[in-house]
Formats: C-alpha cells, sequence, structure tokens
C-alpha cells in the first residue's frame, strides 16, 4: 500500500512528463518494449546555435560522457544545464585549430582505405579524387539520415577542393549535394511557385548558390545529372535550380564563342609539345598550316633547359607565307624576331618570328607584259582565258576550271542602293601593311640563344630553299609582356591631372 | 517666452560630402553661382571664422612658436562654365544645321549610303582622348594599365598588368567554416560620353548595320568587348560578348552580329536571367574590359570598330532565348 501511494506521488509529481513515456511513443511498440511506470531518459536539449557551428565538437563531448542507463531519471536542474554549457563553451573556446572537422575525416578515410575501395572507385585514378570521395563516403555513414552539420562540412570541403585536385570535375559537386538531408519533412524542397516565398531553410539555399557558384569558377562542365539532383533536392523554385539552369545554358553559348574551345581538366593534362602546338595553331591559324618539331643541336648549344620547358622547336607555316617567303628578295636579309610571349588558357607560351621588313618588301611585277616571250601554253591560257587542250573555260583570272570552294557560300545580295553605297574600311585597312613588313613562319621554343634558333632554320629549308641563300638576322625584341612592372610607372605624372580633364 | 530649439549649425559646405565640396572647389561642371552668404557660418558662435592668409605663428602657454598648417589655396570657383556652353552652342548649331542639310550631310541619314561605317580609329595621337582607362585601384586593388600609341604609330596600346592580390578590406578569412568571398582584378578600357547641349549625355546609334567589326591584336587572353545600349536612369543594362584573343604577331578581324550580345547589368558580373532586346538608338559607349583570373601582364592593340552589313548574319536571333525564362525570373 505505500509503495502504490509512492508511485501516485511520483505521478501526479512528474504528470508533466507523461508524454515522453514509451507507455505513448511509437518506438516503444516497435521496439516491444514492456509498458511501465519505470524511470525514464529527459530529452537533453541543446541551443541550436552551438549545433549548427560546432556540431563535431558536440559529439566528442557527447561520446566522452559515460553512458547512462535507460532507467536513471535525467532530471536536470537549471545549475546543471548551465554548467553542463560552460564545458561545452570552453571547449569551442579552447579550440585552436578550426580545420579540426576536415583533418578528422581526412585521417579517418586515409585509415579506412581498404581493397574494397579500388572497386567502388575503379574509374578513378588520381589519389587524392579517390580520398575526396573516400571522406564524403565515410561521413555519410557516420552522420546518419538526418545528415547534421551538412552546412558546416559542405563549406569546408568547398573552401578545400583544390587540396584534392577535384575543382574541375563536376562529379565532385554532384557528390557534395549528397551530403544535404533530403526527404519529405526537411523542409528544405521548394515545390510550389507561391509557398516557396515562404519557406524557411534559407541558410541551405544559400550554400547551394555558392556551390553552383564554384563550379562556375573553376570551369567545371555542368551536366543534367547536376540539375536533377538540385531539383529533387532543392525544388523547382528555388534559386539553387534557377543558377544550375543558367549554368547548362550558359556554359555552351560563351564556348562557341571561342575558336578552339578546351576545357580546363584537359588543359591540366597537356604535355609541354601538346602546349607549344595549341599556342602555334592559336597565334597561326589556318586548317593547312605545316607543322614541325625540329631537334636542337645540343653539340652547339649549351643553354641547360628544364625538362617541363619545350626543350625542340615547334614550327607553324600557312601555305599563303610560304609563297611569301618564295618570292622574298634575296638582297634583303630575313629577321628573327623574339622572344615573344602569347597567354595560351592559363599558360604563357614563347615564341619567335620569321618576317621581313615592311619598307623593303618585294613589289609584285605584272605578268602579263608585252616584252615577255609568246611561247608558253600559260600564255595562251592567260590570254584566251580558255584551256590550251580541252578550249574549256577557265573561272576568272585563276587558271582552274572551277571556283574555290569555301566551307561556307558567299552570297552577294546587291540592295537597292548598291551601286552608290560608300565604303570605309577599306580605306584604312592596309595602312598597318605598309609599317609592318610579311610574317613567314612561327615557332614555339623556350630556348632564348640564336644558336638554338639555327636548327629552326635549317629544318625549313627543305620546303623553302630561298632560306639557303637568303641571310638570316637573328632581332632581339624588347617584350613588354616579358619585362612588365607591376607597379605603375607613370604614377608620378597623375598628380598633376585636373579633375577638370577627367 | 517660447524657446525656439535651435539645431546644430552647420554651414551649407560642411554639410555636403567631401566629394562635392572638392568638386565645386576644382570648378565642377555645377554652373550654378555659390552664394557666399551661405558659405559663411554666421549663425554658429561657437565655430571660428577661417583665418585668410599665409602662415600664423600659434604663441602657447610655454612661449614656444608652433608654426600652423599651411593654408590650402583652392583655385578660383568657377561659376560660370564657359567650355560647356561653347560646346553647347555647337551643338545648336550644328542641330539647326541638320534641318536644312542635304540628306547626305546628315549623319544619321548618311547610313543609308554606306555599306560599312568606322567609329572609332587611332590613326591620331589625339584620338586616344575618346577613351579612358579604369582600373580596381578604386576599391583597393593592384592593377595598372595605360592607353598610349602603339608601335606602329597608327593603333592604339592598351597595355599593363593585372594583379589578382586582393585589397585589404576583401582579405580572406583563416576560418574554413566560413565562405571564401570571391575577388578578381579588373581593368577596362571605356569611351568618354559626348556631351551636348547643357551636357547632355548623346547616344550613339547602331542602326543601318548588322554587324560590329573589330581589328585587334591581342596576347592570348579573354576580354570581354561590351556595349552599353539602354536609356535608364542609374542602372543601365550592357551587351556582352567574350573575345578570344589569338594574340601573335598577326592581326585579329572579328565580326560580332548584334544578335549574339548577352545582356548583363552594367555594374554586375552576372547575366541577366530576362534577356531583353538591344536598343540600337541608343548606344552610349564601348568598353574593353579584362577580368580573367589570370595574374600577369597584358597588351591589346586595336585598329578599329566599326560596323558592318553581313547579310549572312541574321537579323532576330534565338540564340539566347530561354523558354524557361518566365519561370525563372520569379524565382529567387
Amino acid at each position: 500500500m505505500a509503495e502504490f501511494r509512492r508511485l501516485s506521488y511520483s505521478l501526479i509529481k512528474y504528470r508533466c512528463l507523461i508524454g515522453l513515456c514509451p507507455l505513448f511513443s511509437k518506438t516503444a511498440q516497435t521496439q516491444n518494449l514492456t509498458p511501465c511506470l519505470c524511470r525514464y531518459k529527459l530529452q537533453r536539449r541543446i541551443p541550436s546555435r552551438y549545433v549548427h557551428t560546432r556540431s563535431l565538437v558536440l559529439s566528442q563531448y557527447m561520446k566522452s560522457q559515460p553512458s547512462r542507463d535507460d532507467t536513471e531519471i535525467d532530471i536536470v536542474s537549471e545549475e546543471e544545464k548551465e554548467s553542463r554549457l560552460e564545458t561545452v563553451q570552453e571547449l569551442v573556446d579552447n579550440e585552436e585549430d578550426d580545420s579540426a572537422l576536415l583533418e578528422f575525416y581526412v585521417n579517418k578515410a586515409q585509415n579506412e582505405m581498404d581493397y574494397m575501395d579500388d572497386v567502388d572507385y575503379h574509374d578513378i585514378e588520381n589519389v587524392n579524387k579517390r580520398l575526396f570521395f573516400k571522406i564524403v563516403d565515410v561521413w555519410l555513414k557516420d552522420v546518419g539520415s538526418a545528415k547534421r552539420g551538412h552546412r558546416d562540412f559542405v563549406q569546408t570541403l568547398l573552401n578545400s577542393l583544390s587540396r584534392f585536385d577535384v575543382e574541375c570535375d563536376i562529379s565532385a559537386y554532384v557528390k557534395l549535394l549528397d551530403c544535404f538531408p533530403d526527404g519529405k519533412h526537411t523542409g528544405l524542397k521548394r515545390d510550389h511557385w507561391y509557398w516557396s516565398g515562404f519557406a524557411d531553410k534559407i541558410s541551405d539555399h544559400l550554400l547551394g548558390q555558392q556551390l553552383m557558384f564554384v563550379i562556375n569558377e573553376h570551369g567545371a562542365i555542368p551536366n543534367d545529372q547536376l540539375f536533377n539532383k538540385t531539383t529533387d533536392l532543392f525544388g523547382r523554385f528555388s534559386p539553387v535550380t534557377l543558377k544550375a539552369r543558367s549554368l547548362l545554358f550558359w556554359y555552351p553559348r560563351m564556348v562557341a564563342h571561342s575558336p578552339h574551345p578546351i576545357s580546363i581538366a584537359d588543359f591540366k593534362k597537356l604535355t609541354p609539345t601538346e602546349l607549344a602546338f595549341n599556342g602555334l595553331r592559336q597565334i597561326n591559324p589556318g586548317v593547312d598550316c605545316h607543322y614541325h618539331n625540329f631537334a636542337v643541336d645540343k653539340s652547339r648549344c649549351k643553354e641547360v633547359i628544364d625538362s617541363d620547358k619545350i626543350d625542340s622547336i615547334i614550327s607553324c607555316q600557312s601555305e599563303k607565307q610560304k609563297e611569301q617567303l618564295a618570292q622574298h628578295d634575296l638582297s634583303i636579309p630575313v629577321y628573327i624576331e623574339g622572344p615573344f610571349v602569347v597567354y595560351y588558357r592559363l599558360k604563357k607560351v614563347q615564341y619567335y618570328v620569321m618576317r621581313a621588313n615592311p619598307s623593303q618588301a618585294k613589289v609584285e611585277e605584272p605578268q602579263n607584259q608585252r616584252t615577255t616571250i609568246v611561247s608558253d601554253k600559260e600564255w595562251w591560257s592567260q590570254f584566251y582565258g580558255v584551256d590550251y587542250q580541252t578550249s574549256k573555260p577557265y573561272c576568272g583570272k585563276t587558271l582552274q576550271f572551277y571556283p574555290e570552294e569555301d566551307f561556307f557560300p558567299t552570297v552577294d545580295i546587291v540592295d537597292g542602293y548598291g551601286d552608290k553605297k560608300s565604303e570605309e574600311i577599306s580605306l584604312i585597312d592596309s595602312d598597318t601593311q605598309s609599317a609592318e613588313g610579311p610574317v613567314y613562319a612561327i615557332a614555339c621554343t623556350d630556348y632564348s640563344s640564336p644558336v638554338a634558333l639555327q636548327s629552326w632554320v635549317r629544318g625549313l629549308i627543305l620546303d623553302n630553299p630561298v632560306l639557303r641563300e637568303a641571310s638570316v638576322v637573328f632581332r632581339e625584341e624588347q617584350s613588354f609582356m616579358l619585362n612588365a612592372p607591376k607597379d605603375d610607372p607613370n604614377e608620378s605624372d597623375y598628380e598633376n591631372i585636373d579633375i577638370r580633364d577627367i | 517666452m517660447a524657446t525656439t530649439a535651435v539645431g546644430p549649425c552647420h554651414s551649407r559646405l560642411t554639410v555636403m560630402t567631401p566629394v562635392i565640396r572638392r568638386w565645386l572647389a576644382y570648378g565642377g561642371k555645377d554652373s550654378r553661382p555659390l552664394l557666399k552668404a551661405v558659405a559663411t557660418p554666421i549663425n554658429c558662435p561657437r565655430r571660428c571664422l577661417p583665418k585668410v592668409g599665409g602662415t600664423r605663428h600659434q604663441e602657447t602657454e610655454n612661449q614656444m612658436v608652433v608654426q600652423q598648417e599651411e593654408v590650402i589655396y583652392r583655385p578660383r570657383q568657377v561659376r560660370m562654365d564657359w567650355l560647356g556652353m561653347k560646346r553647347s552652342w555647337k551643338y545648336v548649331l550644328k542641330t539647326v544645321r541638320s534641318m536644312f542639310s542635304s540628306v547626305k550631310e546628315n549623319e544619321s541619314t548618311a547610313r543609308l549610303f554606306k555599306k560599312d561605317h568606322v567609329m572609332y580609329y587611332f590613326r591620331n595621337p589625339d584620338d586616344l582622348s575618346y577613351w579612358y582607362v579604369m582600373t580596381d585601384e578604386d576599391y583597393g586593388g593592384h592593377s595598372w594599365a595605360e592607353l598610349r600609341q602603339g608601335l606602329n604609330e597608327m593603333t592604339a596600346m592598351f597595355r599593363g598588368y593585372l594583379s589578382e592580390k586582393r585589397p585589404q578590406d576583401l582579405l580572406p578569412t583563416t576560418d574554413p567554416l566560413q565562405p571564401h568571398p570571391p575577388y578578381h582584378g579588373m581593368v577596362y578600357l571605356e569611351t568618354r560620353p559626348f556631351l551636348t547641349i547643357l551636357d547632355k549625355r548623346e547616344y550613339m546609334s547602331l542602326t543601318g548595320f548588322n554587324a560590329v567589326k573589330l581589328r585587334l591584336r591581342g596576347d592570348g587572353r579573354k576580354y570581354d568587348f561590351e556595349m552599353v545600349c539602354d536609356c535608364g536612369f542609374e542602372k543601365r543594362i550592357a551587351y556582352v560578348v567574350p573575345i578570344y584573343t589569338r594574340g601573335g604577331p598577326l592581326w585579329q578581324e572579328i565580326e560580332i552580329p548584334y544578335v549574339k550580345f548577352m545582356a548583363k547589368m552594367e555594374d554586375g558580373g552576372y547575366l541577366l536571367v530576362r534577356q531583353r532586346g538591344m536598343g540600337y538608338a541608343m548606344l552610349e559607349n564601348f568598353r574593353f574590359k579584362l577580368q580573367d583570373g589570370i595574374e600577369g601582364p597584358f597588351q591589346l592593340e586595336i585598329d578599329y570598330i566599326a560596323l558592318i552589313q553581313n547579310s549572312t548574319f541574321p537579323d532576330e536571333g534565338t540564340d539566347n532565348k530561354d523558354p524557361w525564362e518566365p519561370i525563372n525570373a520569379t524565382i529567387g
């Protein structure tokens, strides 16, 4: 009787806590707990600000506490609560290294790497990339379905992508989207055009926007998987999906403006020779260019170059440049100017130019003169515009039956005022030709001595016999790109500027 | 007797921002006369009147002579902007003459008789005065740039050094839980606005032609060619196209149809979600901008900028039209 009275008094005393009794909870039913008026564990409430910022610390702290049985009463007084918060705050303040979260999982992933990972990540060759994906998998396994602390984790990984060589890989960003909690009740999805305006979880969407921004900054190529995952996670009416859609829309349009697009991921895999070739193709465009790779005579040239740099001479010459060189006047020297620098994507490429001076350029003599000897078939075809043997008419002044085929057809649509329209560009188009001579060839090399360039000339002699007789002079140019100052040399002039002139 | 609350006594000059104060002092474009009575702080008994004259020695208690700071003599304040009035009168005469001139003499109608129209070219060194250079030094950056004549004395050379060093206000945090705000060095070359009657900005027009033709020689970097084609009070829309320069010794001729330009806000770095058509008669300026994120020197030589009519280019394009636009414009 006394025990019954004691129990009833305890029921009255703790009547506010009856709702948490396992008698009425689903977990009790699932776990087959016998309903009893036993002591139970009070759910500990932790302020939300600690969860968002230092979840790892708390999880470590909670693990370090001794495990209590479920039968113990855990009614916490206010003094105890404050003392517990103080200990957490101490841990937060004493933490010197803020990168503990990332280092913790890096070490854990490295320790847990085993032979099965070779199977799981068989398509990834780079070890650092494998480590990145392993870290995310380890975190997902540790954290559970709730994925608590996902914002810190995703932010730290976004700030340290270059450490794992993963910044240009879109699959890494798609993998990061797996770290967000996914489900019906997360409150993350914005699928209604109206109710999305009142939606919460703004920080998650902001983090997603930042993820999209980082994709754009590092030059990763967006794909449909990225867009589909963001829509499944964030919903149709979220700024994250808008950014993913704009990435998918604008990336191919921006790339279409460049004549020879190459992604940053492929660019990083280029060898020095391939880099030189691509740089030359950028400088000297044309489908009919001839590319050669000439070895430098190392017995003569004593210059030492690193293995990462271009060890030989890679030359490029188009058909038109060949013809111009064939018509070069032998009384004038051929100049090799350099070294110059050009940017190919992120790297610089050093090149030399073979050209002649403008003022001494040879003037083409007209071919159809009365003083020429009249005994050639060529004269006949030029004079009559007809083939000598078949008497077929030629097309224009060229000795060809059919016109030159262009990739795109040229359409001359005559407007109403076609005869009366004036042209302005043709008046100024050829002004620079008088100041700059014709270019004969361009070569790419990291050598700086003229002895190395002799092998270039020797290599070009096969296709251009003019070089055997012409004199080649090396002219060293002071290029601004190689010797540009980092500080403004004109700073002293700015003191005398009047504001009225600006 | 009721006392009236006397507020803080500030003269008109001290209330204004320092920028406007300096602008007026150096004879800015404000042609309104400055009232002397308001300028002098008569109503403030506590404030001392400004000392007029040279340096004076101030005697302290210890009889130590301390040299006073030198008074800054500002140039005489210009009340009437005579140069501006001259410029305005010139345009008044020009508009009156255009009413009585023939079709070919009038600039706008002369375009019908032209195949192509050269807008800017640099055969004279005076042609450089139509452009000006701006860098990220205005907000703490460390890049520099200059505009000068090219080596062949027939072109303009825009060159300098682009620095990715962050300004002091934007230093990154060491906390890995904080996002790293983006920063890229920026440098641009822009045309000066044409000012007409009473300093009104005059628009250029793109009518009568189909595409923009540029002849330039770069260094292999990606420059953004922008045209501000919008009428607005503060925020205007610019139309952008990326130019991937080849570099090298050969000149590069680029023909860009109007249809290929992408709309973005003049100040912002993002393209507009809702793309809108270009105002052909409201062209304000051209701009060559470099913001590709690569630290190093740059060099861009420009020969001419012209407008051409190419019948193979389309007049109306659907390249930049997104079918998801009506939905995407309401998000975010």
